[in-house]
C-alpha cells in the first residue's frame, strides 16, 4: 500500500474547490429565472428544504465513499458493495462525463463572450432580436468548436498538474475572485435607478403557489442540479481530503455556499433586468413588474429563429444579457459585461475541471498515471462534444438526457448506501473523527425520502416531455431518448464491469482507508 | 417596496448568508481546536 502525498493541502482548499464544483452557470443564470417565474419569495421555503432533504445527505454520501475507499466512482461503489455492483459507479461516472462533453461547449460560449466582452464585439446588440442573431451566426460557425477546444484544454492543463498544483491553485484564485465579482455586481445592481422594483418582484412572496405541486418539483431540480450532489464530482475531491476533517460541517458549507452563490445572482440580474426592461421594451413603462418581466422572456421565445434554433435555458444568457447590459449607459454597460461574462466563466471553468477530475480518477483508478488519463480525458471531451458545438439539437438533446440522468445518479448512491447499510454508512464512513455527528435521521432520509424524491423528479419530467412519441428514441427530449441513451450506457457497464472493477477495486490503494 | 416583501428578503438573508457563515465559523473553530490539539498530522492519515 502506498502513500498518496497528492492530497489538498488543508481543508479550506478542498472546500474552495468543492464551491467551485458546485457554483456554476445554474447558479448565476437558471436560479434568478426559475424563483422570478416560480413564486417569487414563496419558493424558497422548498429550495431549502430540498437542500437538508436531497442535497446535503448526497454531499455526506459523497464526502463518505469518497474518503472512506480513497477511489472514484467505479472503485469506491465496488469496493464498497462488491465488484458486481461496480456499474452502478459507472453509471454515475459515465453520466457526469457526458456532461462534461456539452458542458465544455457551454464553458467555450462563456470565454467566446468574455472575449467579445472585452473586444467590445457585443456593443452593437441593443436588442433580445439582435442578441439572438449574434448567438445563431456565432453558433453556426467553426468559433464554437475553437471555444470548445480551449476550454477543455485550459481545464485538461490544470487537471494535469494535480491536486496541489493546478486544481487547488485555480480554485484558490477563482472562487474567491467569483464571490468579490458577485457581492460588487450586486452592489452595483441594487443601486441601479428601479431596481427595487426587481426587488419587489423577487421577494413578494406568492404563498398560493405552495399549493401546486410544480413549486416544489421545481425547487427540487433546481436543489439537484445546482449544488451538484450525486454527480460523482465531490466523491472524486473526497479521494484526496483528509481523514479526520468534519464532512458534515464540510457539506453545509458547500450546499449554503452554491446557495449564498444563487442568492447573489438572483439580486444582480432580477434587479437589473427591472432597472432596465423599460429601456429594453417599447411601452415597458406602462407595464407592471410581472408583466415586464413575463413580456421580456416571451419576446425572445417568440422570435423566429428561437424557435428554429433553442439555444436551451443558457442559451437565453448570452442572448439576453447583451441586450440588456448595452441599454446602460454605455461606459458602465461594458464594464458590467465583462465582469458579468468573467464571473460566468469562471464559475464554468471551476465545475469543468471538477469533471475532468472525475474521469480522469475513473481512468487512474484502472491502473493509468495522471498525465496520460488526462491526455485520454481531454482528448475524449473534445472529440465527443465537437457534435454538441456544432449541432445545436444535439446540444439540447444531451442537456437533456444526462441532466434528468444526474437523478438516476443520485439514487444509485443512495442504493449503494442502503445496500452496504445506511446505519453502517453513517457509524462507519461519516462519523469519523471530531465533528458534528449525524443523527439517525439520515438513516431516513436515504433509505425513504430519496428514493421516494427520484420518482417524483423522474416521473413529473417524463410525464411533462412524454408526447405522442414519447418512446422515440431520437427525439429531442422525451422519456424515450432518455431509457435508449440510459439503457446502451447499462448494457454497456454490464459488459465490461467484471474487468473495470477488478481493476478499479484491486489496484493499488493510493492511501490507506485505516491509519 | 411591500411590508411582506421586506420581511421575506431578510428572511431569506439571514437563512441563507448567515447559515453558510456559521458554517464556516463551526469549521475555523474546528480547525483552531485541531491545531491546539495537534490532531491533524501532516496528511490527515493518523
Amino acid at each position: 500500500v502506498t502513500q498518496n502525498k497528492d492530497l489538498f493541502s488543508s481543508r479550506w482548499e478542498l472546500i474552495l474547490a468543492a464551491l467551485g464544483m458546485a457554483i456554476g452557470t445554474g447558479n448565476i443564470w437558471r436560479f434568478p429565472r426559475i424563483i422570478a417565474r416560480v413564486g417569487g419569495g414563496a419558493f424558497i421555503v422548498p429550495w431549502l428544504l430540498f437542500l437538508f432533504i436531497w442535497s446535503i445527505p448526497l454531499l455526506l454520501l459523497e464526502f463518505g465513499l469518497g474518503r472512506g475507499t480513497r477511489k472514484g466512482c467505479v472503485g469506491a461503489v465496488g469496493t464498497l458493495i462488491g465488484e458486481r455492483f461496480a456499474w452502478l459507479g459507472g453509471f454515475v461516472a459515465l453520466c457526469s462525463t457526458a456532461i462534461m462533453f456539452y458542458y465544455s461547449v457551454v464553458t467555450g460560449w462563456c470565454l467566446k463572450y468574455l472575449f467579445a466582452a472585452v473586444s467590445g464585439g457585443l456593443g452593437a446588440i441593443n436588442s433580445a432580436d439582435q442578441g439572438l442573431q449574434y448567438f445563431i451566426r456565432f453558433s453556426g460557425s467553426w468559433e464554437p468548436m475553437l471555444f470548445h477546444l480551449l476550454a477543455i484544454g485550459i481545464c485538461s492543463l490544470i487537471v494535469w498538474r494535480g491536486i496541489s498544483g493546478g486544481i487547488e491553485k485555480a480554485n484558490k484564485i477563482m472562487i474567491p475572485s467569483l464571490l468579490i465579482i458577485l457581492v460588487v455586481s450586486m452592489w452595483r445592481a441594487l443601486t441601479l435607478p428601479g431596481a427595487e422594483r426587481g426587488l419587489q418582484f423577487l421577494f413578494t412572496p406568492h404563498w398560493e403557489t405552495l399549493l401546486d405541486y410544480r413549486t416544489w418539483l421545481e425547487a427540487l431540480t433546481q436543489s439537484a442540479w445546482s449544488v451538484g450532489a450525486g454527480w460523482g464530482l465531490l466523491l472524486s475531491y473526497a479521494v484526496y481530503m483528509k481523514k479526520r476533517e468534519d464532512v458534515t460541517a464540510n457539506s453545509l458549507i458547500i450546499g449554503m455556499g452554491d446557495y449564498s452563490a444563487s442568492l447573489l445572482a438572483a439580486l444582480i440580474i432580477i434587479p437589473t433586468a427591472f432597472a432596465l426592461i423599460p429601456a429594453a421594451l417599447p411601452g415597458g413603462a406602462d407595464m407592471t413588474v410581472v408583466q415586464q418581466y413575463q413580456e421580456t422572456v416571451k419576446v425572445i421565445q417568440a422570435a423566429p429563429p428561437y424557435q428554429q434554433y433553442n439555444p436551451a435555458s443558457t442559451g437565453l444568457t448570452f442572448v439576453f444579457i447583451p441586450a440588456l447590459l448595452n441599454s446602460i449607459q454605455a461606459d458602465f454597460g461594458v464594464v458590467f459585461m465583462v465582469i458579468f461574462f468573467l464571473a460566468l466563466t469562471m464559475a464554468a471553468v471551476s465545475s469543468l475541471i471538477a469533471m475532468v477530475e472525475l474521469a480522469t480518477r475513473i481512468l487512474m483508478d484502472a491502473g493509468m498515471q495522471r498525465k496520460r488519463a488526462i491526455l485520454i480525458v481531454g482528448s475524449a471531451g473534445f472529440l465527443f462534444g465537437v457534435p454538441s458545438a456544432l449541432n445545436m439539437r444535439f446540444f439540447e438533446n444531451q442537456d437533456w438526457v444526462w441532466g434528468v440522468g444526474l437523478i438516476v445518479s443520485g439514487l444509485f448512491l443512495s442504493l449503494t448506501a442502503i445496500k452496504y447499510g445506511v446505519d453502517r454508512f453513517r457509524r462507519e464512513l461519516i462519523n469519523v473523527g471530531p465533528g458534528i455527528k449525524v443523527g439517525r435521521w439520515f438513516n431516513w432520509l436515504v433509505a425513504v425520502a430519496l428514493p421516494v424524491q427520484f420518482l417524483a423528479l423522474i416521473a413529473w419530467w417524463f410525464y411533462q416531455t412524454a408526447r405522442g412519441d414519447w418512446w422515440n428514441p431520437f427525439a429531442v427530449a422525451n422519456p424515450g431518448t432518455c431509457i435508449f441513451q440510459w439503457g446502451v450506457a447499462i448494457i454497456f457497464l454490464l459488459i465490461v464491469n467484471r474487468p473495470l472493477a477488478r481493476r478499479s477495486v484491486r489496484g493499488e490503494l493510493l492511501s490507506p482507508v485505516e491509519g | 417596496m411591500s411590508l411582506d416583501a421586506i420581511l421575506m428578503m431578510a428572511v431569506t438573508m439571514v437563512l441563507i448568508w448567515g447559515g453558510f457563515i456559521a458554517a464556516l465559523v463551526i469549521a475555523m473553530r474546528q480547525e483552531r481546536r485541531a491545531r491546539k490539539e495537534g490532531a491533524v498530522d501532516s496528511d490527515g492519515d493518523s
